[in-house]
């Protein structure tokens, strides 16, 4: 049976380097308005192969979030910056 | 409407019961952060709800979380299926048992019964989205 | 292509799953044709896999799939059962 791997192993989440070609979300929002709330807007990347999707809850890297023991929040990928917007 | 498919959306396979757990995980079934109370709120805000986007989101993630709940009953069921009755007292879940044996009923951890309270329509598509993402959006 | 149930049932739990979070994906990216293309690949995997299913198991839809007499539906074991669900690996994150 044959499986469509996408699993190219973006950077951004635990792969190649630091150098990420895809960011899975827009990172510039413009014409906000004062006293308003704005939620960037995903972008698609790359997606987690389907045994694995189903056991981490997403097909979406950048979605997945699991809860982490109080002592494993420094080291969580959640605390690290990732191709965000460092200007 | 609704199409039933006769699989869980995830696998819940608990041989060893364990009521304790029960307890608390009940509150996922009929508490105020449940998956009864997602699927209520989403499925009612839908129909104020204006752009093809919305529409279609909040309609498919209510159907998602009816996929949830079932989950949920299922895990409870099973820890509870093959406990004896002293294992349920012990529990804690005495109370629970008088009044429904080892059935699935929707109440929060506590034992207080599923309300409407716990969701929020409003009309406004932008008031019911914040709703949702206060509700569903859980940050570690 | 012979697989038992429960690892047929596994493949097809996995599909739809993905199937599902790209659907919700394209409920807002409709014009996302890298996402089409794949959310179209994986359903027409999963409908070869469900087919195969129902032929091994009975229909999965109550009111879609032509069944074997007697009337195959109401049979055991139910989702919530113990035994209709597989065990997992024990590698789960």
């Amino acid at each position: 049976m044959m499986y469509q791997d996408w699993s190219m192993g973006n950077p951004c989440f635990g792969g190649m380097g630091h150098q990420p070609p895809c960011v899975p979300y827009e990172n510039v929002i413009t014409n906000v308005k004062l006293a308003r709330a704005y939620v960037p807007f995903q972008k698609l990347c790359t997606l987690y192969p389907p045994d694995i999707a189903l056991q981490k809850g997403t097909v979406f890297p950048e979605l997945y979030s699991p809860y982490l023991k109080k002592k494993d929040f420094k080291t969580s990928p959640l605390m690290e910056e990732c191709g965000d917007d460092d200007e | 409407m609704w199409v039933y498919e006769k699989k869980l959306e995830y696998p819940v396979k608990i041989k060893k019961a364990n009521p304790k757990l029960a307890k608390y995980i009940i509150t996922q079934y009929g508490g105020p952060d449940g998956e009864l109370a997602a699927s209520l709120r989403y499925l009612s805000q839908r129909f104020s709800m204006v752009t093809p986007q919305a529409r279609a989101t909040l309609n498919d993630i209510g159907t998602e979380e009816l996929a949830h709940l079932e989950i949920i009953g299922t895990m409870v069921r099973q820890l509870v299926e093959g406990a004896s009755i002293d294992e349920i007292k012990a529990a804690d879940l005495g109370a629970y048992y008088s009044d429904h044996d080892k059935a699935i009923y929707p109440v929060n951890a506590s034992g207080v019964p599923f309300t409407a309270a716990y969701v929020q329509s409003k009309g406004d598509p932008i008031t019911d989205l914040h709703e949702d993402m206060a509700a569903d959006g859980t940050i570690a | 292509m012979m697989m038992n149930k429960h690892l047929l049932l596994k493949r097809i739990l996995e599909l739809d799953f993905v199937a599902v979070d790209l659907q919700l994906y394209l409920n807002t990216h409709p014009g996302d044709k890298e996402a089409l293309y794949k959310f179209n690949l994986t359903v027409t995997q999963a409908q070869m896999l469900r087919q195969e299913y129902e032929k091994m198991c009975g229909p999965l839809c109550s009111y879609r799939s032509p069944s074997g007499y007697p009337w195959q539906w109401i049979n055991n074991p139910w989702p919530w059962d113990y035994q209709f669900n597989y065990k997992l690996t024990g590698k789960e994150l």
